[in-house]
């Protein structure tokens, strides 16, 4: 049994007790929405309609309705793919890798950041498949079919093909994860439940859950496999996207610090956005006892991190750009940070590299308001990251008769606005028909407990050392 | 609460033994002695070379050039190479000791806390290996840097070279002889301060050391990142100075850490064979395994990142590297490039998997040589290609000089460990780690 320091912050405040546990994140399933979840919903389900209109008629009209042209071949739809794709790995971050660092503040926050994680993947999807044109066959092409079925072979030499490998395990193995830690939870919901149809559909969902020592052992030897499996994962899948553009010869996109770098990013968006929608969570829903201020500062503590490792890396890569000699190298950078798109690289600079220094000062990093804020920032600043890195290295290509400029069309805009729709939604859902807050292991955290052990812990004789 | 478990613990210092002394001394006189029979053999073998190489001329061209054997690398380059890695290596080694130090107060961890003054006796070589690692390079640096040959950023000498002159904003002496070496005095500092707390925090109690210290940190760890990849860049890289790769100062993070997390696992086995922290047990002694295991594998991440997209682009200016290190130079350092991965990865990789492989002692000190040896050969694929490209070899002078520099490291740690208490005692997670159990 471990000992924990007195001077360590309590996970769970407020005195809460194990059946508090229970009731209060219970509440939200078992009561009728408020208006205000009312009001969220549906402008969620506005923003999701346009995204509809918008790949209805960019499959039936054609690419042609983007912005995209002969230079630049992919714009709007990459960078909100990686975007996308890069808040995907907060979730799993948290799961599996703080979990191997046994950090345990991770346990009020690992289920609705994992739940983040796969309806950001879904959202990620929708651009590469759309960027194929014809949606109804592209996701054929995408695997490895020979070509007696009437796709082309795959070419295993692509990045882009090994993005569809990583992504669809990490959304697989995401998902397994994230339902597995949500059974025992899903149980105690069945076994609360008031009416039929509820408790129909909880012990549908719960899987026979008896809470037996046996199947709890069993529940954690899987959790266990299961961490074990996605850390490698959740690396693996921004090194590949970073892949996507590391292993081309464009000035800009082939460096070697790629995918740490990415990955460091990534972990950065995706905190951003953890803290973006959990301040909102701990308000609108009371659970501020468990999602507490000293998890909003870890948080912000992980985005300082991940914020200046990806400042380290901006700067290394201006460095070496110039170390090199190479001059398209040089120019590429130049052309970021004083060519026609050099309000993009500053928003970037500033958002990513400078404003996340602020949380240098304690007392912001635990104001809520201000965290609320800044995670928005980080959001625009990554997302000006990848339109940086993607539209600056191609619209000025090898060749200067070819440069051209590129800008979004209300279409693609439309797609991107569209994609929050659906990720909200998605969160609404998630919101009001499972529980938020992983209740079975937030009980094992709770303050009362650690006293305990510590009681034991005197008791012990093997402590004295000499 | 917790207060009265403190009076469990009774102070206790480390004292060398004599026969840890002795064998020490003997072990470094042993490195001595080989090193200097290397350099004898390294004199033989280059003249033997150079010979051979004028005899080439002269029946080529009938006319014998006094200075043909002066071209090429010689033996005195050799020497340096070596010093230059052995020097580089231990010096990151006793960086891992005040990053280690530096990570756990950022990251809240108590665990490992218990162990703080062996990352602090590391941390102490910093000055010793500072002052060794300058003269290296202040007396060898026109032997190891082909940027520093005279007239190389000389637009009118005929010794130029444009790329290089093109770095001359970086690779110069102001970057060369005073930002660079400042930059690992100001770790020196850092690592005082941490220190000097550490034994105030000794006598006097209360949190605010660990406070200051927890501040302390976070400005460390954002001047180590810029200032180690500086470091890196300066000294190591330029040793091939037409090449650069983003992730190289990552790439050299990645060795120092793993390697300092190596060097930490086998004197904390060593203290505890001596009777020392006896509340150090498999718990702590598993997770220093893990922490081999795990940055074992960060440095395959990395090394793949450099050589799969290097190999993918095919860039002529970067394959060049990896070209000099395979078929390149004769193809002399082609075995010790694929054993590399063999050293530096599969076998740690595998040998650390389980759980009883990260507890047992012999096993830890046996698969921490590997990665140590690996780590060397590491550093001297990255070094000796530049210096010496297809003139080196391994002899004597490779064998001796890293059993010295290990020698006289390990001594200076310890040395330095008898310093003060063998574990913070008043540190405020000392409890933690005294009672650190996981759980099955």
């Amino acid at each position: 049994m471990s000992y924990e320091s007195p001077i360590r912050e309590p996970l769970v405040t407020g005195g809460r007790t194990a059946s508090d546990v229970t009731a209060e994140i219970c509440r939200p399933l078992e009561n009728k929405p408020s208006k205000l979840w009312w009001l969220g919903f549906t402008l969620s389900i506005v923003c999701l309609t346009i995204l509809v209109y918008t790949l209805v008629r960019s499959s039936f009209e054609g690419l042609g309705l983007w912005g995209i042209n002969k230079t630049v071949g992919w714009a709007w739809d990459i960078t909100n793919f990686v975007f996308w794709v890069g808040i995907g790995h907060a979730g799993t971050l948290i799961s599996a890798i703080l979990l191997l660092f046994r950090q345990k503040w991770r346990m009020s926050i690992n289920r609705s950041a994992e739940a983040m994680t796969i309806f950001a993947v879904f959202c990620a999807a929708i651009f590469p498949l759309f960027h194929m044109g014809r949606v109804w066959i592209g996701p054929v092409w995408a695997l490895p079919l020979p070509n007696a079925l009437g796709s082309l072979w795959v070419n295993f030499n692509s990045p882009l093909l090994w993005d569809v490998f990583a992504i669809s395990t990490y959304l697989s193995v995401s998902l397994l994860f994230w339902y597995l830690g949500m059974v025992p939870d899903l149980a105690t919901i069945r076994d609360r439940a008031a009416t039929p149809i509820r408790k129909f559909v909880y012990r549908f969902l719960s899987m026979g859950w008896d809470g037996s020592t046996r199947t709890w052992a069993r529940y954690e030897v899987v959790s266990l496999i299961l961490a074990g499996i996605s850390t490698p994962l959740v690396l693996s899948v921004h090194t590949i996207v970073s892949m996507d553009f590391a292993t081309s010869v464009i000035p800009g996109w082939h460096t070697t610090i790629f995918p740490p770098y990415f990955v460091a990013g990534a972990i950065f968006s995706g905190f951003g956005m953890v803290l973006t929608l959990l301040i909102i969570a701990r308000k609108v829903m009371g659970y501020e006892n468990y999602i507490t201020i000293g998890h909003l500062d870890a948080m912000c503590r992980v985005i300082l991190l991940t914020g200046s490792m990806v400042g380290l890396a901006y700067i290394t890569e201006f460095f070496i750009a110039w170390y090199s000699g190479v001059q398209y190298e040089r120019y590429a950078f130049l052309n970021r940070m004083a060519g026609p798109y050099w309000w993009a690289y500053w928003s970037m600079m500033t958002c990513n590299v400078i404003s996340p220094q602020l949380f240098w000062v304690k007392k912001w990093r635990r104001n809520p308001n201000f965290i609320f804020v800044m995670s928005i920032i980080v959001n625009i600043g990554m997302w000006f990251e990848r339109f940086v890195i993607i539209v600056t290295s191609l619209h000025r290509d090898y060749l200067p008769s070819s440069w051209v400029m590129y800008s979004p069309t209300l279409i693609e805009i439309g797609i991107f606005v569209g994609t929050f729709g659906l990720f909200f939604t998605c969160f609404f859902l998630f919101a009001k028909f499972l529980p938020v807050i992983n209740m079975a292991e937030v009980k094992s955290i709770l303050p009362g407990k650690a006293h305990s052990h510590e009681a034991e812990e005197v008791k012990q004789p093997d402590l004295v050392t000499q | 609460m917790g207060h009265s478990h403190t009076v469990h613990l009774t102070e206790e210092r480390y004292s060398m033994t004599s026969k840890t002394r002795n064998i020490l001394f003997g072990v470094l006189a042993l490195g001595l002695i080989l090193t200097i029979i290397g350099i004898f053999q390294a004199q033989g073998a280059a003249h033997h070379e150079a010979a051979e190489h004028s005899a080439l001329v002269s029946t080529e061209t009938g006319v014998v050039s006094a200075d043909a054997a002066h071209h090429g690398p010689t033996w005195v380059s050799r020497l340096w190479a070596n010093l230059l890695l052995n020097g580089w290596y231990t010096l990151i080694i006793a960086m891992a000791g005040t990053f280690f130090i530096a990570v756990n107060y950022a990251a809240n961890a108590g665990w490992a806390t218990g162990l703080k003054r062996i990352s602090e006796a590391m941390g102490h070589y910093l000055p010793v290996g500072l002052v060794i690692f300058l003269l290296i390079v202040f007396l060898g640096g026109d032997s190891l840097y082909h940027w520093r040959a005279d007239g190389i950023m000389d637009e009118n000498s005929p010794n130029f070279d444009s790329i290089i002159a093109s770095k001359g904003w970086f690779l110069n002496s102001a970057f060369y002889y005073v930002v660079a070496p400042l930059l690992v005095v100001v770790f020196y500092l850092f690592h005082r301060n941490f220190t000097n707390m550490s034994i105030r925090e000794d006598k006097e109690g209360g949190v605010g050391f660990f406070k200051r210290s927890v501040a302390f940190s976070g400005a460390f760890l954002f001047l180590f990142a810029f200032g180690f990849s500086i470091l890196s860049w300066e000294y190591i890289m330029s040793v091939d100075p037409h090449w650069f790769s983003t992730i190289y100062a990552i790439y050299n993070f990645a060795i120092s850490f793993v390697c300092g997390m190596t060097v930490m696992t086998m004197i904390t086995l060593f203290l505890k064979s001596q009777g020392y922290l006896s509340f150090i047990n498999g718990e702590h002694i598993h997770d220093l395994g893990k922490f081999m295991f795990a940055f074992t594998i960060f440095w395959t991440y990395i090394w793949l990142a450099q050589y799969l997209l290097i190999w993918y682009a095919d860039m002529p200016e970067e394959t060049v590297y990896y070209y000099m290190r395979l078929d390149g130079n004769e193809g002399i350092y082609q075995f010790q490039f694929w054993a590399n991965l063999f050293l530096c990865f599969f076998i740690p990789f595998l040998a650390l998997m389980t759980r009883n492989a990260k507890r047992n002692p012999m096993w830890l000190y046996l698969v921490g040589s590997i990665i140590l040896i690996g780590h060397w050969n590491d550093l001297y694929l990255m070094i000796m290609p530049g210096v010496m490209q297809e003139h080196a070899s391994i002899g004597l002078l490779e064998i001796g000089m890293p059993i010295f520099f290990g020698a006289l490291f390990v001594f200076i740690v310890l040395k330095a460990f008898e310093k003060a208490p063998t574990f913070p005692l008043k540190h405020p997670y000392l409890e933690e780690s005294v009672h650190h159990d996981v759980g099955p």
